[in-house]
Order: C-alpha cells, then sequence, then structure tokens
C-alpha cells in the first residue's frame, strides 16, 4: 500500500516515532529501531559529565540508523527553558524540528497548556517546526495550530503510564477539527491494540517509547506495534462499519430451513 | 574565578568560554552550551568572556522519549 505522508514537507512512509529512552542497551534500541520500520526517533539533551562518553556513544550509533531526529524539551517547565533547550538542540542535532514539551504538573507529567503555547509561538517565529506535545483538549490544539504548529501530539494517556486511549471522545472530535493539522498520538500507549485505535481514529501517526523499551523482547514488541499501525492505518482507509445498537444476521435471513418449525410453535 | 558548572562549583583560570570549556575537558562536537540560561551559539564561544558567578549548563545529546 503506498500510504505515504509528510511533515513539515519531509516525506515518510512509516507513522510510527520511536522514543529512545529506557532500552537495556543501544544494541536493543537498535534492533528495535530496525523492526519497527520507523523513521523517525526522539532524542534529549542533558547535562554532561566530560568525564563520562556515554552520550557521545549514543549520538554516533543513532547517525548510523538514517532516521530523522526529533529533539524534545522534556524537563523543561516554562516557555523560556523550552526555547533555549531548542535553540541548544537545533546546533547540536543539526535539526529545526522539536518536540515541545512544556511540564505543568509533576505527578501525571501533565503539559502545561498556557506556556505551551507561548512556547509555541516563541519557537515557531525562530524558524523551528513544532511538534507539540499536548493534552487532548480541543481548544488548546486550536491555538497551537493558530500560532503555526502543524503537527500536534495529543496524549492518549500520561507518560509511560500504558493506559491506552483515556479519552476517545475528545480525539475523534480532535481529528473532526483540526483535519489540516497532522495528529500524532503521543505518551500513554502500552499494547499494539492502543496504537490500531489510534489509527483507526484517522491519526496520522504514533509516537511511543516505553511499551515498546520495557517489553520482555523490544524488538518483537517493535515489529508488533508496526504491524498494529499498519493495521488501523488500512481499516481507517477502508472505512469501517457503522456501530450498530442492535443485532444483525450476517448470514442471508431469506430461505431458512426448518422454517416450518417455527412456524407450528 | 569560581562558577557553576552544570550545577557544581568550579574553579577555572580561563576567561572565554571557549577556553573554560577546553580547561575542563568539554569535547567541543557533543556540547552545547547555555550561560545563565541563555543559549551561546559556538560560534560565540571565543568571543564570549564569562564572569565570577556566572552559571554554565552543558549539554550532550542523550537518550529520549
Amino acid at each position: 500500500m503506498d500510504d505515504k505522508w509528510s511533515v513539515y514537507d519531509t516525506k515518510l512512509t512509516s507513522r510510527l516515532f520511536l522514543g529512545t529512552a529506557r532500552y537495556p542497551s543501544l544494541a536493543v534500541l537498535q534492533a528495535a529501531i530496525k523492526k519497527s520500520g520507523t523513521e523517525v526517533v526522539t532524542t534529549s539533551l542533558r547535562r554532561q559529565n566530560p568525564s563520562q562518553k556515554g552520550g557521545k556513544s549514543f549520538w554516533n550509533k543513532l547517525q548510523q540508523l538514517d532516521c530523522w531526529v526529533l529533539p524534545n524539551t522534556a524537563g523543561c517547565h516554562t516557555a523560556n527553558e523550552a526555547t533555549t533547550l531548542a535553540q541548544m538542540s537545533r546546533e547540536i542535532f543539526q535539526t529545526d524540528w522539536i518536540k515541545l514539551e512544556v511540564t505543568g504538573d509533576e505527578y501525571n507529567l501533565q503539559p502545561d497548556p498556557f506556556e505551551l503555547v507561548v512556547a509555541a509561538d516563541q519557537l515557531v517565529k525562530l524558524g523551528f517546526k513544532v511538534f507539540a506535545y499536548t493534552t487532548e483538549d480541543l481548544v488548546l490544539c486550536s491555538r497551537l495550530r493558530d500560532v503555526g504548529c502543524e503537527v500536534i501530539m495529543p496524549w492518549g494517556a500520561p507518560i509511560g503510564t500504558g493506559k491506552g486511549i483515556l479519552n476517545q471522545y475528545a480525539l475523534e472530535t480532535l481529528r473532526n477539527r483540526l483535519p489540516e493539522v497532522s495528529l500524532v498520538l503521543d505518551a500513554g500507549v502500552g499494547q499494539p491494540s492502543h496504537v490500531a485505535q489510534a489509527m483507526e481514529l484517522g491519526f496520522d501517526g504514533v509516537l511511543l517509547n516505553t511499551a515498546i523499551a520495557t517489553a520482555d523482547d523490544p524488538a518483537q514488541m517493535a515489529e508488533a506495534m508496526k504491524y498494529a499501525t499498519l493495521a488501523g492505518r488500512t481499516a481507517y482507509l477502508a472505512g469501517p462499519m457503522a456501530e450498530s445498537g442492535t443485532a444483525n444476521p450476517s448470514t442471508p435471513n431469506v430461505d431458512l430451513p426448518f422454517w416450518q418449525n417455527r412456524q407450528q410453535n | 574565578m569560581q562558577i557553576n558548572v552544570n550545577g557544581q562549583e568550579q574553579t577555572v583560570e580561563s576567561i572565554t568560554l571557549r577556553a573554560i570549556l577546553e580547561e575542563l575537558g568539554y569535547d567541543e562536537d557533543d556540547s552545547v552550551v547555555a550561560v545563565n540560561s541563555e543559549f551561546v551559539p559556538k560560534v560565540q564561544w571565543n568571543d564570549r568572556n564569562i564572569h565570577p558567578n556566572d552559571t554554565l549548563d552543558v549539554l550532550a545529546p542523550m537518550v529520549g522519549g
């Protein structure tokens, strides 16, 4: 099936984005990326210690995988922090793409809607291509679109919970109300069925990390997520049947055998 | 002079940002820097003087979700 799509004019074949954290080793991460078929992986920036070269090893290996890099601003709590970190990411990762995260609550890592919009506005004006990680609030997502976000990434559930899609109605509403925006479900995915569900709703893609990284066999789970993405997307394009409140026999209801017995009763 | 680097108090002899990073052993290719929470592009490292009590964040690529 030829189903290419694009984010900020970059053509993609895969609709699965992968986070790179929490894997048992870099080798397992590499295997998972290959099995998933992803073309986009997320990264971060952290304080470094000159005596530890872990970051260099990670970055060297990631560059060998021929994927687009999507740096994040995880850990930022204000628009100014996120803007500074995005500028630092642009220099070292050599990309205008930024996965904008501004945390408003530490308990469930819920995005701060107010700082998020300010940050998105600042970053778009600085030439960034913003992938905004957000809650599923329609008005918030509309504001993010208004300031120039072409890719909006609502959560299904809080990061790392694996609870799946908690508010399907809101995600359906987003799809219906923001048809021009690329919607990527980000966070909360635990099972391939959650991925398929998002794609069946008409989402353009899914970003996930923990569900693969903490599986017993991350590479195998990555492959499962790839197929779930394809299944959901294909089903969406095929046009699912309308739900019915009553049973309808799938076998034709004419010329039934033993009809005479029922007539006698 | 005393400065703060990645949350640690450090004593350095150099003045410019580039010289301080070299003095502390940071690899230029892997590092991006903010001084007092403001991004300083690499092209400015030679000319940017650091002052006592300045705060440096020296960051490197890392895994992320």
